[in-house]
């Protein structure tokens, strides 16, 4: 289910007054956080003790099982569940046993392990994009002086001279399909997006408003609903109507034919564009 | 509950033994079958999640004269999400780790509880449950509390979820008879949904049902290519269910698979996330389901709310249920058999190649998230989400608060053993709307195209009323017949939970929650 925005913890007695604020957060406030130096000591005994049954990312191979998903290591605190299930015994690739491990060691590989787990969430280091390149140039350049109609606006020598230079391939996607954004598509949850745009877009949404037996007016687009338009006019001046069914009102977006083209464009096409964009340096 | 076993490997979650118990405490199951004039006893105002009052002094003629009543501010918690209950003339609703009972006709608090939180997720809180003297809800951090409505004391509390796995609790409850059925929350790790039932008087567990098969040979376990894959399959139970008390069967709406988005370990229609599922309340056995999102892919849980029509075909009733799915297709279905009456859309999309056999969307492979991004429409948010749908028997017509909105789709993690969500969406384009559906064909009668963003729980009354939350941090009313705007109030924030109505005194009040505030209208006199 899509998150939109993580909110508050609250603490307090119940009856008792008195909020703290502390940060949002998926599990329990006692989460144990990663200390980056142990959990790289974890991996040297991950690769000499675990890795063949358990895999490099502790998901598991046919020999054992997935460690991401055990519900031991999930209710782990720096070794409180690991350490007394190793010192039980546990088939390790050296044959060294289990129980011989130091509390160090097992505090270790607690870190690795709640490291892999924290991969898996969004906003780990691991949740980026992959290569986004696999269109066709040649393709692309005709879809943009053809059926995109991109030609019409924009110019490989003019606005777009160097936009590969300027913009990483995945701003290139977002902001060629979604420009209103000026490039700053992130994902939901909590993802990485893509990175600011470095030129963001100066597109004006304009409205002429028409009062019955009036004059028109226009101007830059403040706020409208059914009821009230607000304009900017080229004086600078705030004017708002409140709107009546013989009122005429004609609002006009400069990107509307990016809104339009998300019905037209293929993925294919999209992917062209992107590679031809690309060639620009 | 049963404590979860500590196993080393993969998460065993035990079957919960059936636990059923007589107890005093118990509900008339036609108790909410029919709207309710002077309360709102349950989530959806009675059990058939319609949101629809036969109340009639404020028309589609005079809602321009209705004007503040009160306003109620909240001191913790963050935005109203719940529908708020109307139980002898106090207002009951939660958010996160917090409950309020606010007098109905002046805003004035009567009490209000704090609960100490443990930790979770603190996105929303649906609401709560009320049954005689005993209110219910559910906590971030896991537990599901009983309290005395008439000062917040604290009767019992049951922990309904695993922090650790990073489940957390935000679902309304929903009474029926004697069973307080409660769903979970959480979709960060690979956890298996579930749905419970809890004794009223006791709390305890009754009956547990997992949205994904626990064991090979279990129904839908073939739609799964493992045991690891199904038991770690998601499915969570994010909102309340309805419920047909002469059919005896509630009908819950479960969330989306996991991992999410990167799928390569779940191959099959991964039942049965996605979907909508009978119940029987009183066993938690399984009667029948349909899946809206046939392995889904792009975070669309179909739990959106399941609406019960009732209708007359050739003189005869028939029993009906409608979906708005959050993939942006509309389903109404046979709900005694979940066989489906009609598949259509009520935005256009672009991910499926149709429906199949039973009415279920055949979902387009080349939609599916790829590594260099696939356009598809809708977007995560969904062309409908959670805000509670509409059903007016008046108008014959189902209104629903969508979007036609799209985003580029990306796999992150490229492995055959992806885990979590392995990938997402990004950017967006987005056009809000209110939708009208008439259910007999699947098409929509009239679509209100807002300027500028809004998406909102909805109500409709017998005046001809459309109540929803505008785009301009508003509250407004629209002709339900034609989608006409005939009234708005500006308020703090946009309006964030499913507007309610009641009426006290011969006056009838229309209330909404707008961030931290509650919003109490009433006809001018």
């Amino acid at each position: 289910m899509g998150r939109y925005v993580a909110r508050w913890i609250t603490a307090g007695a119940l009856g008792v007054a008195g909020v703290v604020a502390l940060s949002a957060q998926a599990g329990p406030t006692d989460l144990p956080k990663v200390d980056a130096a142990s959990a790289d000591r974890g991996r040297t005994v991950w690769v000499a003790q675990c890795i063949d049954c358990h895999g490099s990312q502790a998901r598991g191979t046919d020999k054992g099982p997935n460690l991401v998903r055990s519900v031991l290591v999930l209710h782990d605190r720096y070794g409180s569940e690991l350490e007394p299930f190793l010192k039980k015994g546990h088939e390790t690739q050296s044959g060294t046993p289990s129980a011989s491990f130091t509390h160090d060691q097992v505090v270790d590989l607690a870190n690795f392990l709640r490291q892999r787990i924290d991969d898996t969430l969004r906003g780990s280091p691991i949740f980026v994009v992959q290569n986004i390149l696999t269109g066709d140039a040649t393709r692309g350049a005709a879809y943009f002086n053809g059926a995109g109609g991109c030609a019409s606006c924009h110019s490989p020598t003019g606005d777009f001279a160097g936009i590969a230079g300027r913009m990483s391939p995945v701003d290139i996607q977002q902001r060629m399909i979604f420009p209103s954004l000026g490039g700053r598509g992130r994902g939901r949850g909590r993802g990485r997006g893509a990175a600011p745009a470095t030129t963001a877009p100066t597109q004006v949404v304009t409205v002429a408003v028409t009062p019955p037996g009036g004059a028109t007016v226009s101007g830059a687009l403040v706020q409208m609903d059914d009821f009230t338009v607000t304009l900017r006019d080229a004086s600078g001046n705030i004017q708002t109507f409140r709107r009546t069914p013989d009122m005429r009102v004609v609002k006009t977006d400069p990107l509307q034919a990016h809104h339009d083209l998300l019905d037209r464009i293929t993925d294919q096409d999209m992917h062209d564009l992107v590679a031809y964009l690309e060639t620009l340096k | 509950m049963t404590r979860l076993p500590l196993v080393f490997g993969t998460v065993v979650l035990a079957g919960v033994a059936l636990a059923a118990q007589s107890a005093p405490g118990s509900l008339d199951p036609h108790a909410f079958a029919k709207p309710a004039t002077t309360s709102w006893p349950t989530y959806n105002g009675d059990y058939s999640g319609r949101r629809f009052s036969p109340l009639t002094q404020v028309t589609d003629q005079n809602v321009g004269s209705l004007s503040l009543a009160w306003m109620y501010r909240t001191s913790g918690g963050g935005a109203i999400k719940a529908t708020p209950l109307q139980i002898d003339g106090v207002l009951y609703f939660a958010n996160p780790d917090n409950v309020y009972a606010v007098d109905a006709r002046t805003g004035r608090e009567r009490w209000h509880v704090q609960w100490k939180s443990a930790g979770g997720i603190h996105i929303g809180n649906r609401g709560v449950a009320v049954l005689g003297d005993w209110l219910y809800f559910e906590t971030p951090d896991c537990h599901l509390v009983s309290l005395n409505i008439k000062d917040g004391s604290e009767r019992w509390r049951q922990t309904i979820c695993d922090l650790d796995l990073f489940y957390y609790a935000s679902a309304a409850p929903v009474v029926v008879k004697n069973h307080v059925i409660t769903g979970v929350s959480g979709d960060d790790l690979d956890v298996p949904g579930y749905i419970e039932s809890h004794d009223p008087t006791t709390g305890a567990l009754q009956w547990r049902w997992y949205v994904v098969p626990q064991n090979l040979g279990d129904p839908g376990a073939d739609t799964w290519p493992s045991l690891d894959a199904m038991r770690h399959g998601g499915g969570m139970t994010w909102q309340p269910v309805t419920y047909d008390p002469d059919l005896n069967l509630i009908y819950v709406a479960t969330g989306n698979p996991q991992p999410v988005v990167a799928n390569a370990n779940r191959k099959g229609a991964n039942l049965f996330t996605a979907s909508i599922v009978a119940l029987n309340p009183d066993t938690g056995k399984m009667v029948w389901y349909f899946q809206s999102s046939p392995h889904d892919t792009h975070d669309w849980d179909a739990t959106q709310a399941p609406v019960l029509i009732d209708d007359v075909v050739d003189g005869r009733p028939r029993k009906l249920l409608a979906q708005a799915s959050r993939n942006g297709k509309f389903f109404v279905l046979d709900r005694t058999t979940g066989k489906a009456l009609v598949s259509s859309e009520f935005v256009k999309t672009n991910w499926s190649l149709g429906f199949d056999a039973k009415g279920q969307p055949i979902p387009d492979p080349k939609k599916m998230p790829q590594l260099d991004g696939a356009l598809v429409t809708p977007n995560q948010a969904g062309a409908a989400n959670w805000p509670p749908p509409s059903f007016s028997p008046a108008t014959g017509l189902f209104y629903v608060s969508a979007a036609r909105a799209w985003s580029i789709w990306y796999i992150y993690d490229p492995s055959d053993n992806p885990q979590g969500w392995g990938g997402t969406d990004r950017g967006g384009y987005s056009q809000s709307m209110i939708q009208a559906m008439d259910y007999k064909t699947g098409k929509v009668r009239w679509s209100h195209v807002w300027e500028g963003s809004a998406r909102s729980g909805l109500l409709t009354t017998a005046g001809n009323v459309l109540f929803a939350g505008g785009p301009s941090n508003d509250i407004v009313a629209l002709n339900a017949t034609t989608g006409d705007a005939l009234w708005h109030a500006g308020l703090n924030a946009s309006v964030s939970n499913g507007p309610i109505t009641y009426d006290l005194d011969g006056r009838q009040y229309v209330i909404a929650g707008a961030g931290d505030t509650l919003w109490a209208f009433v006809m001018n006199r």
